[in-house]
Formats: structure tokens, sequence, C-alpha cells
């Protein structure tokens, strides 16, 4: 799947003309409020967190706390279930 | 972030306020801001840097710097110069040796980071100890990988065509206190012709097996050997570990790890 990253790295499910497209399957199965949550530093590029430690991509990482991703992830595969 | 400074072991010159010293039993009668670093090998001398050192010496300590510590301290008696430790190596056979280290602060002995694997140690009454699991990825089918745990290092490899797997704790590990999960990769093995999408992963987990590449909370490509390092900063808890994938043609996908540690 395609999505995009902003200048901080964080990930958005649609482009809002700034953002970086990049095709993973990192999130595949994953709901938008979780995508959304997360950063991707890509292959080459390097994150500096605020606190001035170095992240050399390939990496992702939760930038919302994880527990409150996997709630919107488990809602959304009910949801997905009750479907059907 | 450059060298700081290099000084002979014992430091404590004038104007200093910390002391390093080496030896295998914590010191008895410890004064504010001694560095006690656990090894058998003489320090001949040592650097505050956040990066590797060039060019060092045998017996030379690394200490590496960050942002951050829970053993921060002022190096100097007046002014203020604040070091935050956050790993230690030491130069011995022409090789980076992780060491642990603590500092005497407030009466009590600080640990830098939380090790939950170094030099041989699985620091089980933490970690419950490092094992393999069966785990898919993408299509793969999950294997157990063969590990091998030698004196100072683990390794882990699958040697079957398309098979998959972790070598991770047995407990899940609460990370709530840590920013940061850090991986030094002594040997690496990528599954597969093309290392991007074949080379092992490393981080955290929400679950021990499963597919590995839907339960990774936070994980980076393992491409290069050294020291790897993961924001955990919003995960609270999970199983620390790698995932491994042989695809073809390089005969394994394989991992050995000398030391996983959080700050």
């Amino acid at each position: 799947m395609t999505v995009y990253f902003d200048l901080e790295y964080k990930c958005h499910v649609s482009n809002d003309g700034t953002m970086t497209a990049v095709d993973t399957d990192a999130f595949d199965g994953k709901c938008d409020a979780y995508i959304e949550g997360y950063r991707f530093v890509p292959e080459g590029e390097i994150w500096v967190r605020e606190d001035g430690v170095l992240f050399s991509g390939e990496m992702i990482a939760p930038w919302k706390p994880w527990n409150e991703l996997d709630v919107a992830q488990r809602e959304y595969e009910r949801e997905q279930i009750a479907q059907y | 972030m450059s060298e700081v400074f290099i000084t002979r072991r014992g430091g404590g010159g004038a104007g200093l306020d910390f002391k390093i010293v080496n030896g295998t039993t914590q010191p008895t009668s410890p004064g504010e801001n001694t560095i006690w670093v656990n090894t058998p090998t003489e320090i001949t001398g040592y650097v505050f840097s956040a990066t590797q050192p060039e060019s060092p010496t045998a017996g030379t300590v690394w200490i590496s710097t960050g942002a951050s510590s829970h053993a921060a301290f002022n190096a100097m008696k007046k002014n203020g110069l604040w070091v935050y430790p956050q790993a230690c190596y030491q130069y011995i056979n022409d090789t980076w040796t992780t060491k642990t280290a603590k500092t005497y602060q407030d009466g009590t002995w600080v640990d830098w980071i939380t090790y939950l694997y170094a030099m041989g140690n699985e620091y089980k009454s933490l970690t419950g100890g490092w094992s393999g699991a069966s785990a898919g990825f993408g299509e793969a089918i999950g294997s157990v990988p063969t590990v091998t745990k030698g004196a100072t290092t683990i390794t882990a490899e699958i040697t079957t065509r398309y098979k998959s797997g972790q070598l991770i704790t047995a407990n899940s590990i609460d990370l709530s206190a840590y920013n940061t999960l850090s991986f030094n990769v002594a040997i690496l093995v990528a599954g597969g012709e093309d290392e991007d999408d074949y080379c092992p992963w490393v981080g955290v987990f929400s679950q021990r097996g499963g597919r590995y590449n839907s339960t990774a909370i936070a994980r980076a490509f393992a491409t290069t050997t050294g020291i790897i390092d993961v924001d955990i900063s919003n995960v609270a808890a999970g199983y620390v570990g790698v995932g491994l994938y042989y695809n073809n043609n390089v005969g394994k996908s394989s991992i050995t790890l000398s030391a996983v540690y959080c700050s």
C-alpha cells in the first residue's frame, strides 16, 4: 500500500501535497487511525528525535502511545468481522 | 557530537568531579560520581562521545553519550559540564566490546541502561530467557530458528528456504521507562539476494510467534553490523527480539547479537 510521510516522518493515508509517498507492506491490514499514529523512516534517511538520538531507516515506530493504536485496530477488526 | 575529551585512567584531575575505575567486583567505598566499568582489563584511557572513537588504543573505554541518561552527572567540580552516559565499550583485541557500567550517586549505584542480553548473560529474571519461536512472515511459514548460545554472543538462523522465525524474549518486557531499544549486531546474513526485503528485523513485538510482520510494534531493518536503535518512546511493553526470513540463494538468514539494551 501507499502511505505518505511528512517532514517529521509521521505517516498519513492521504497527501496534502507536501508529503512523500512510499510503497510499503508495513501497514497491511491496519486501519487509518493505526497508520497515522506511526513514523516511517525510509532506508537511507535519518530521523533525529527531540532528545538528539539518531534513528536510521528503515525504521517504523509509533509516535502515539501504541496501546491507543492497538485499541483502534482491534475495534477496526471487530467492525470488519461484523460486516460478515 | 564530536569527542569531548580523553584522559588517562583514574580521571579525577583538577576540576573534574568523577572517577573511572575497572574491576570485576563492585567497589565498596566509592566516592560520588565514581564510574565502575565491570571489566578485568586495565583502562588505558577513556572517551566520552556520541560516536564511536577513531583509532583507539587497546584498553580504551568509550562511554557513549546522549541527550538523556539515568545516570547524568556534572563532570566538573566548578561550573557545569553535564554528561549523559548511556552505554560503555572497551577496545579489546581490536574490537569494541560491550561492558556494563554503573555510577555511584547519592549513596547508591545507578545503572546506566537496562540490559536484556549482554555477553552471554540473558538477564533471565527480566527476560525469562531468549529462545527461538516459530513465526510467519508474509506468506512464509513459521519455523523455530536454530539458536546457538555462545559465551559472549547469541545466534539465530533459519536455513530452510521460505521459512521464517524469531529469536525473542520469553517475557513481555515493561518498556515504559525507556525511549530507545538498541541491538548490537555482531554478525549478519540477510536471507536473500535483495537484502532490503530479506534482512532481519530487530524490535518489539506484541507476541511471540504469529506473523512477525503483523505483530511488530516498533522495528528496524538490520542491514549492517553494529548498533541498531529503535524508538520505543511510545511503546509501553512488548516482546523484544529479532525476526528472520530465508528466501533464497545465500544459504540462510542469520543474526548474531552481542548485546540488547534499553535506555
